[in-house]
């Protein structure tokens, strides 16, 4: 069983998306046998009031009722925006298994104290929070597009942006979401990562080498994730698939297909 | 200065009591019944929609769909259509090749596709080419404020040739929205439309469109650009009470417009707000709405709010977009 | 009855004029007097398309003073006193004020208010002292705007900008956003405040002034957006909203357009044209003695 824990759908402003609708993903899903994904709308990230975006995803699900089976999904939540309590309790009542947050596009830190709070209301009501660290490459960003580029003065994000607010809510369940610029974090903060609540999707390009980070992590860290349609989707899968017998066990690969997934999103998986 | 009708001035409209037998303010001409009313109606070309995605909220007539079929029910019969995606993508030819098939499948000419070019972009002699003999377009549309390139971009006067050369309108945004309210990721650049005055002069066979214009066009640019014929203007922000009779009248005080107000006949003979001195030709303004971002309503409800003549009228709903289109 | 423009607006998919004429708009936000060296003659002009487009009642915001000098006597002041005795059916007056001087503020509240023809107050988009109308000094008008049944219009913008960019970065020294508001409306959660402009942007005044039932929202002095009236409905309820012309800058097209946009029902129009803000100064009516059919 594959699950996939990082997809989208809707637009993304800066290039055309091929397929990016519900039905689209689930075409592109049974094309390369992928059971369920994890799913927020791509439009969230942009629009001011996210939760229109949210309920365009909502819409689209309740619209096909054989979708709901296999599409978990997750909103746009923005904590710096007014109102985004009411938006997550609207969220809660549509069946989210989680919510997906991005400082960057929408103007705060992680450990902003809203963002805090928001973070202990989804540990409360049992949601997972994905935490993506880039979105595209930077270096091939828009010119609109945010302004940190690799290798310049306010370069890309890495984890240790998060860490303060996984020290805030240490017991929240967190999704690391195409992570990049590697996996190091602050010493003092690397227990903290050694959660068995926190995994990384395998599409970041800091996952690059999964031998050696199923060794050093275990294969507990990590779950099939493909950044879709930003990213193509395959790469999450092949990092997988590609591991030798020597290097992950038959076990260890569900684990990575969809058995960390399933751990994690417990009762939201139908 | 046309004098109009004296004897059906509206009486006060207070509340509930108002009298219902109102006449007309304008020169107007014989009533008409309701059936050879609608035949004397022209229809509108809409000359600023945009189709695509914009990605900073969801609009409300969104897509071919929606917004054919909300501007149908205002007597638009057909509507030049850019793309939102054209201000953001790099891959252009996609953007134009995915409005033309949307305009296409909405059907019956209905949209008509304007793609764009940006000259900051590798190989945009091709898609220019693209646009005029592989997709048929009738119009380029650009938005320099977001392409990253200006009106003194070193290839601008040959694209502009190109353009005129290939008989196509050339659309030039100025702006999307106010700048205020933009959403912060957003930092459109500053240009000016001042290069135009001596493109125009060179290339008389050029046939330029200014759209969401306002905010680049001073009063002295617009007194320029007056004595440049080949160059016209949108209504989608046209602002100001009546602002479409205070570009028809300029400062020149054309017309007397006779009303009264709380019981008492007065007359305005000049609109203090007119920004231009001169007057604009009505030839000289198209019917624009930019929706589906601004609503529709804003721009038709322009035409009734300004005192024109049923020719006017005619001209900026209709008559001025077809014939720019046939050159 | 026959309209006055020259072709029906009804074939474009537009109320008639008697249409409008019948949703008895009252203009909250009417600038005639706004920004000119000839204020009386701007206004004069202006009649030409209130009268035009069908609007009842005209409020203007620039009585007494001007925007950037609430405070100062101005030589047009005398006429602006005789329009709005003359005209006192079709015409009403708010005053601005400065809450960086809350005490000749109210002085200026009795001398147009409680002695004079106005009906209201506005706070204005930025001030001298740079004071937000969340800041305490504002409480001593706000407590004596109640007294005098006064309504009360407060500018408010997000305006993007500063560095790094963000809403609110550029909003000038003293111009109030809609969490200012806020913060006012939870000191006085029985007096009704207009939040105007809808925060310059909607999408996020909507949801900042939405759990303050006290708060009203008015639209005026923006780019028509689509769909902004319909979040705000839908948020805020249509008893919450009132309308504003924002003439001449903005053309009462432009401003009619965000209301026939939405879709609402008829009623729901009604109440946001006008009658939202009659029953918000019916008490100021009442007790002036002037009759006022909500």
């Amino acid at each position: 069983m594959w699950i996939d824990i990082n997809a989208y759908i809707g637009h993304w402003p800066y290039k055309q998306l091929h397929d990016s609708t519900l039905t689209g993903l689930i075409a592109r899903m049974d094309r390369f046998g992928i059971d369920k994904a994890v799913v927020a709308h791509l439009d969230g990230v942009h629009f001011k009031n996210s939760q229109s975006a949210n309920e365009a995803l909502f819409a689209q699900l309740k619209s096909e009722k054989s979708l709901q089976k296999r599409i978990i999904p997750f909103a746009v939540i923005n904590p710096a925006y007014p109102g985004w309590e009411a938006d997550l309790k609207k969220c809660i009542s549509n069946g989210i298994a989680g919510v997906r947050l991005y400082p960057q596009y929408h103007d705060y830190l992680p450990e902003d104290p809203a963002c805090v709070a928001l973070v202990r209301k989804c540990r409360d009501a049992n949601l997972v929070v994905g935490l993506t660290t880039r979105m595209v490459d930077s270096r091939q960003r828009s010119w609109l597009d945010l302004p940190n580029v690799a290798g310049t003065e306010i370069g890309e994000w890495s984890l240790r942006q998060f860490m303060p607010l996984v020290r805030e809510v240490p017991g929240a369940t967190y999704f690391f979401l195409n992570v990049a610029n590697g996996l190091a974090v602050a010493k003092e903060d690397a227990a903290l990562l050694k959660s068995d609540k926190i995994i990384f999707d395998t599409s970041g390009r800091s996952l690059g080498f999964m031998p050696d980070l199923v060794q050093q992590y275990g294969a507990g860290k990590f779950a099939f994730g493909s950044h879709s349609p930003l990213l193509d989707y395959v790469t999450g899968m092949l990092r997988i698939e590609s591991l030798r017998d020597s290097e992950a066990t038959r076990a260890q690969k569900d684990q990575m297909r969809s058995g960390n997934a399933i751990r994690l999103l417990g009762t939201h998986i139908r | 200065m046309a004098k109009i009708n004296r004897r059906d001035f509206c009486t006060a409209a207070i509340g509930s009591a108002f009298v219902a037998g109102a006449g007309r303010l304008s020169a107007s001409p014989l009533p008409a019944t309701p059936d050879n009313e609608a035949q004397k109606a022209p229809f509108i070309i809409d000359t600023n929609v945009s189709l695509g995605q914009w990605p900073f909220r969801h609009l409300k007539y969104q897509g071919a769909g929606a917004l054919g079929d909300k501007l149908k029910k205002h007597r638009i019969k057909q509507a030049w259509a850019g793309s939102f995606d054209a201000l953001f993508h790099k891959n252009i030819d996609a953007v134009n090749a995915a409005l033309t098939k949307e305009c296409a499948a909405y059907g019956r000419n209905f949209f008509l596709p304007f793609g764009t070019i940006n000259l900051a972009w590798p190989d945009w002699e091709e898609d220019l080419r693209r646009c005029h003999e592989v997709y048929k377009m009738k119009g380029i549309r650009i938005y320099p404020s977001y392409q990253t390139f200006d009106l003194t971009h070193p290839d601008f006067g040959k694209f502009f040739e190109q353009v005129a050369k290939r008989k196509l309108v050339l659309q030039i945004v100025g702006d999307m929205d106010d700048s205020r309210n933009h959403h912060p990721i957003v930092l459109a650049r500053d240009f000016s439309y001042a290069p135009l005055t001596e493109l125009v002069a060179k290339t008389p066979e050029a046939r330029v469109q200014l759209l969401y214009w306002n905010h680049r066009v001073s009063a002295k640019q617009m007194d320029l650009f007056v004595g440049t014929p080949n160059i016209v203007f949108d209504t989608a922000r046209i602002e100001t009470a009546g602002g479409i009779d205070a570009m028809l009248d300029g400062n020149q005080h054309h017309k007397d417009r006779v009303f009264t107000f709380g019981g008492i006949e007065r007359t305005l003979s000049e609109i203090p707000w007119g920004r231009n001195s001169k007057p604009v030709p009505a030839e000289r303004i198209l019917f624009g709405s930019h929706a589906p971002y601004f609503p529709v309503e804003a721009s038709l409800f322009k035409l009734f709010e300004s005192d024109l003549t049923l020719e006017q009228s005619k001209s900026i709903m209709e008559g001025n977009a077809a014939g720019l289109l046939q050159g | 009855m026959k309209n006055i423009f020259v072709l029906d607006p009804k074939l474009y998919g537009l109320p008639s004029r008697e249409e409008m004429i019948g949703f008895r708009i009252w203009d909250s936000h009417y600038h005639g007097f706004f920004a000119t060296p000839v204020p009386i003659k701007q206004h004069e002009a202006m009649l030409h398309y209130v009268e035009r487009m069908g609007v009842e009642r005209i409020i203007s915001v620039d009585i007494g003073g001007t925007l950037a000098d609430p405070l100062t006597v101005m030589a047009h002041d005398p006429a602006q006193l005789e329009i709005l005795k003359k005209y006192q059916s079709r015409v009403s007056g708010i005053i601005p004020i400065d809450p960086g001087f809350p005490e000749e503020s109210v002085k200026k509240m009795d001398k147009w208010i409680k002695d004079g023809p106005c009906i209201g107050i506005k706070y204005v988009g930025g001030n001298k002292l740079g004071v937000v109308c969340s800041e305490p000094q504002n409480d001593l008008i706000i407590s004596h705007a109640k007294k005098l049944n006064a309504v009360i219009y407060i500018h408010t913008w997000i305006k993007v900008g500063g560095d790094p960019r963000r809403p609110g970065g550029a909003n000038l020294p003293g111009e109030s956003a809609p969490w200012h508001v806020v913060e006012l409306a939870k000191r006085f959660p029985d007096v009704k405040l207009i939040c105007g402009h809808a925060g310059g942007d909607w999408e996020l005044a909507v949801r900042t002034v939405r759990p303050y039932e006290n708060i009203m929202f008015e639209f005026s002095g923006a780019d028509p957006h689509s769909g902004s009236v319909d979040l705000a409905v839908n948020e805020l309820g249509a008893d919450r909203i009132v309308w504003g012309g924002h003439g001449p800058s903005r053309s009462f097209s432009t401003e009619f357009s965000k209301v026939l946009d939405a879709s609402i029902s008829h009623e729901d129009r009604m109440k946001i044209f006008g009658r939202n803000y009659r029953k918000l100064c019916k008490a100021m009516f009442d007790q002036k003695g002037w009759s006022l059919k909500i």
